[in-house]
């Protein structure tokens, strides 16, 4: 797992969202696998569909508080 | 059950404490200090990762109860060092009381911990004692170094996205890697079956911290982490990822250590503008989903009854 390359890429998405859609496409990242590409590509359809990134910007409590 | 558990983990901590003859002001410090910082009101958590782990294990918990109190006494004792070191979390009961007497009673904790780990002194030939003394020791040795670490790091102004996370794998991770092995251990787990349990319980701690850090980075009243440089997911993010004119708002930010004057609602507000234009949120949420399925595809794996599973696979997913 490149931590760098999905900073990089997250921040670009977040800069660029359309840049997402030519993902969605199968263009690949560099330094990234499929399923970092998948798990980055749920992340972001979460935060779209909430349309409040701060209610996201709380992580559940769970067993582990 | 897990209400009988908490009886039975209470009654042996309350065995330890009469055993060890330690005096009732020192006895009070521990008893409101237990379970103080659950936010979710479950009691026993350490142990009960370690009884959790035993049990997918062995299918039977009870085993490795002087583990799991072992492993909640120097959780406890490690929180303790931790909030005197970070100076924060001011309404839990340690903080509440002078430093010094805080200081004791975490020494004070860390060492009724090898007590708990004592009664396995009786087993056949004393090897089960040594392997649990051991991974108790490793983890003490290494969770210390990191936070030695930590408190370097609050001091430099450059740390990458690497040494954040080999810092929290240390840190948080040994933690609770310690109580899963711990619990495999206890349940008689193979070698390769305790290592990948242990490696389960290192995503879970890097989960945990990931989480932490979100959380608190915008609550200015609790925590003092931005203005203590306290290197942090967001912080170590911004840090790598901003460039320009960006960058250099966000540095005038951090030169703002032990000056919480300056730091008023107008840079509060800019740091939060930060946090939503720059993804930190995205970022933090898309690592915290990496290393949850890193953590579900260990237990996927692991060549135990699929019954045996249910509450680990509990445990990760409840987190979604």
């Amino acid at each position: 797992m490149s931590h760098e390359s999905i900073a990089k890429l997250v921040h670009n998405l977040v800069k660029n969202p359309e840049s997402m859609r030519s993902r969605e496409h199968g263009v690949p990242s560099a330094g990234l696998n499929t399923n970092e590409l998948i798990i980055i590509q749920r992340v972001f359809s979460e935060c779209e569909v909430s349309g409040d990134v701060m209610t996201l910007g709380t992580l559940p409590l769970g067993f582990w508080a | 059950m897990k209400l009988q558990l908490d009886q039975i983990i209470t009654a042996e901590i309350d065995k330890i404490l009469t055993r060890s003859q330690i005096s009732t002001e020192m006895i009070d410090m521990i008893n409101s200090s237990l379970n103080a910082d659950s936010e979710t009101g479950e009691l026993f958590k350490w142990a009960h990762l370690t009884l959790m782990n035993c049990e997918c294990v062995s299918g039977v918990s009870e085993v490795a109860l002087p583990g799991a109190i072992a492993m909640e006494l120097s959780a406890l004792a490690i929180d303790i060092f931790d909030d005197i070191q970070d100076q924060d979390n001011d309404d839990l009961p340690w903080r509440q009381i002078p430093t010094a007497n805080a200081l004791n009673l975490a020494i004070c904790l860390s060492m009724l911990s090898s007590e708990a780990v004592s009664t396995l002194s009786n087993d056949r030939d004393g090897r089960i004692y040594r392997e649990i003394s051991q991974i108790l020791s490793h983890m003490w040795i290494t969770c210390s170094d990191a936070q030695s670490q930590e408190a370097l790091f609050d001091n430099r102004e450059q740390i990458t996205l690497d040494q954040y996370y080999e810092l929290v794998k240390r840190k948080s991770g040994s933690l609770t890697a310690c109580a899963c092995k711990i619990g495999a251990t206890l349940g008689g787990g193979s070698e390769s079956l305790v290592l990948q349990l242990e490696e389960f319980g290192t995503f879970l701690g890097i989960m945990s911290q990931i989480r932490n850090d979100l959380n608190d980075f915008l609550d200015f009243e609790k925590k003092k982490d931005f203005v203590n440089n306290k290197k942090t997911l967001p912080y170590v993010y911004l840090l790598n990822i901003l460039k320009g004119n960006t960058a250099e708002q966000f540095k005038k930010l951090t030169q703002m250590k032990g000056n919480e004057l300056k730091f008023g609602k107008e840079e509060q507000d800019y740091l939060k503008k930060l946090v939503i234009d720059e993804g930190v949120v995205h970022y933090c949420r898309v690592m915290y989903e990496l290393y949850r399925e890193k953590s579900m595809k260990i237990i996927q794996a692991i060549t135990v009854p699929e019954k045996r599973k249910e509450k680990m696979i509990k445990l990760v997913k409840e987190n979604v």
